[in-house]
């Protein structure tokens, strides 16, 4: 059956506390058992980089609850997951940087840098918004 | 839920095994857990990844600093049975260059 150019969406809101990470991962788990055409590697990809992003909003908000919206699109031509939270917006520009190999933490978005192809982040009237998009490989026969 | 589990290995050697994901929710435990074996008198810790399929920049964390906490001992810190996802993680943030994986927890600290 061929897909509509704009895609198919999945969402679902995380509000930490009580959910946690894990309710990310177990939103993706649920989107892959629809979506058998969603290649092993696309699905560590997005996994990573969501388990990453809600880490962020979670880890970034220590003392408030906060709404995390979280939306999964995918097309023949791209996997796009977007984050929108409700948490303190980011003093600066983003600048992802990978540190030593001694560092125990700061290496989440320049992970999502280096498994994605294009990673962006704005503040606007909904929140934070981080777009991560992965383009696809060619289908796979069969 | 992720769970730990550890086994004693010869006198001073210990091999944890998590089962389920290495992410913020877990990284605490795996840290503590590795503590308590160190502190238990087994310096040299294996965490067998062969439970784990899925780690972020959370579990990677922790490892590292069980790797420390193992090193102050006196011992080490060894990977064996890393999976797909966690070995593609370990590569792209060079934490392979410190932690090694080994195909499994009876290699890790063969000689």
């Amino acid at each position: 059956m061929p897909m509509t150019p704009s895609g198919t969406s999945y969402s679902a809101v995380v509000h930490s506390p009580p959910d946690t990470v894990d309710d990310a991962h177990d939103f993706l788990e649920r989107v892959w058992a629809e979506r058998a055409d969603v290649s092993v590697p696309e699905r560590m990809v997005m996994e990573t980089v969501l388990s990453e992003l809600v880490t962020n909003v979670i880890q970034n908000n220590p003392h408030r609850p906060v709404f995390c919206e979280v939306a999964l699109t995918i097309t023949a031509d791209e996997l796009r997951l977007e984050t929108t939270d409700t948490g303190e917006p980011l003093a600066g520009p983003p600048e992802p940087r990978m540190p030593g190999e001694e560092a125990e933490s700061g290496r989440g978005l320049a992970l999502i840098e280096l498994m994605v192809d294009e990673l962006t982040y704005r503040h606007d009237a909904a929140g934070n918004v981080w777009s991560a998009r992965k383009v696809r490989g060619r289908p796979q026969a069969g | 839920m992720t769970q730990f589990r550890t086994d004693p290995v010869g006198e001073d050697i210990a091999v944890v095994r998590p089962d389920g994901r290495l992410n913020m929710v877990a990284a605490p435990e795996l840290r503590d857990t590795v503590t308590r074996a160190v502190q238990s008198g087994r310096p040299r810790v294996v965490v067998d990844l062969s439970g784990v399929d899925f780690m972020d920049s959370s579990g990677l964390g922790a490892l590292i600093a069980s790797l420390k906490t193992a090193r102050q001992a006196g011992g080490d810190l060894r990977l064996a049975g890393v999976g797909e996802q966690v070995a593609l993680v370990l590569q792209l943030s060079n934490v392979d260059r410190i932690l090694k994986p080994y195909a499994n927890a009876d290699d890790a600290f063969r000689n």
